[in-house]
């Protein structure tokens, strides 16, 4: 004879020793691996590198004698950057695990919603800046004048603006207006690349259960 | 995490979250690491826990919000499970969780469906009343009873044959 789903359940879990709990080692020192908290620890990370790297830009620009008024702007540019995340990280806020599932998923994917918008107007300015950084150093690095001269033999008639050539000028400035306009396309495929299935996954489920809400 | 609070709050609650986390995974290493962070997730929340419900509730509560969030990267055979709309004939040998073959028959009969069926199916089956289920997952009583028949109609097909 067939047995019903509440018999099996019952017959299954009758005898407590067939349920063989899992050992457990140093829990409390392992790494969660929630997406909220991997979220923060990346945030960390994030900032971290920003703190490293902007005094690196510094450190770099005084011994490589490019003028140190760049290398303090860029720092503190990195710096700002990295006390913005600090607040963002300080901001996140305490999802109670204990809410009823809805609540709790709607919550979470709010706050996911939230963190993806503020970095994407944080990378808008983010990914220029690397850009404009970038061309500053190389341009006040050792070498400068063979590239102009190299320039200056292909196109003899460039103009130069405050002693920068208005091509490379022109190039610096096409390649941070591509990155601000594609930088929310970048760092949309990033995340997708990441925690698409997640968002997927958690949009499918709070569908569901709105659909037995109602 | 102290040993004590392993020991008096969440050893004698292990089965809960043990039946939970198997819904929701396919291979042992994922179930150990589910189960962890329930656990960790336990602990880390115990100060918010005022009495309000029984700590049974909580530990439902969080074991469910765990494993419908966990990021945990799937493992591709499981996509091509997950395909089918039948049950193997075979449990595989990684879903051999308990020594009641019906039992490992339902519980891969239980994956096969969404993640809020499990978690509905899950409290039913763990005899809560209609009301409980609705307040631990969020939803309405009104509903639950219609979508447990339906659920139990889908494991039905699945099983049909598989079980004795």
């Amino acid at each position: 004879m067939e047995k019903s789903i509440e018999m099996i359940w019952k017959e299954g879990f009758l005898k407590n020793e067939d349920i063989v709990i899992p050992k457990i080692n140093d829990l409390y020192n392992q790494k969660s691996k929630n997406i909220i908290d991997k979220i923060i620890r990346m945030m960390k990370i994030n900032n971290v590198v920003l703190i490293v790297f902007a005094i690196s830009l510094l450190i770099y620009t005084l011994i490589f004698k490019i003028p140190v008024i760049l290398g303090i702007f860029l720092f503190f540019l990195f710096i700002t950057q990295a006390i913005y995340a600090t607040i963002q990280i300080n901001n996140v806020p305490d999802i109670d695990k204990n809410q009823n599932s809805y609540l709790y998923l709607k919550s979470f994917h709010s706050w996911l919603k939230g963190q993806i918008s503020r970095y994407m107007i944080l990378s808008k300015f983010f990914y220029p800046t690397c850009v404009l950084s970038a061309s500053l150093i190389l341009w006040f690095s050792e070498g400068r004048e063979e590239i102009i001269e190299k320039l200056y033999n292909q196109f003899p008639d460039m103009i130069f603006i405050y002693g920068i050539p208005l091509y490379l000028i022109l190039v610096v400035l096409l390649a941070c207006i591509l990155v601000f306009i594609f930088s929310e396309k970048v760092y949309k495929w990033d995340i997708n690349l990441v925690y698409g299935r997640v968002f997927k996954k958690l949009e499918e489920i709070i569908s569901d259960m709105e659909e037995l809400r109602n | 995490m102290s040993s004590d609070f392993y020991r008096s709050s969440i050893l004698p609650f292990a089965a809960i979250i043990i039946k939970i986390c198997r819904a929701y995974t396919n291979s042992q290493e994922d179930f150990e690491d589910y189960y962890q962070e329930v656990c960790l997730q336990l602990w880390r929340s115990k100060d918010n826990f005022k009495g309000n419900s029984e700590w049974s509730t909580w530990v439902y509560r969080i074991a469910l919000n765990v494993c419908l969030t966990l990021l945990k990267k799937k493992k591709k055979h499981t996509h091509q499970y997950f395909a089918s709309d039948s049950l193997p004939d075979e449990v595989s040998i990684e879903n051999h969780a308990f020594s009641n073959e019906s039992l490992n028959k339902l519980y891969e009969a239980i994956r096969h469906l969404s993640e809020v069926d499990r978690a509905v199916i899950l409290l039913y089956l763990d005899e809560k009343t209609y009301q409980e289920i609705a307040d631990i997952t969020g939803t309405n009583a009104n509903n639950i009873g219609v979508r447990i028949k339906r659920i139990k109609e889908r494991l039905k097909k699945l099983l049909d044959g598989k079980i004795n």
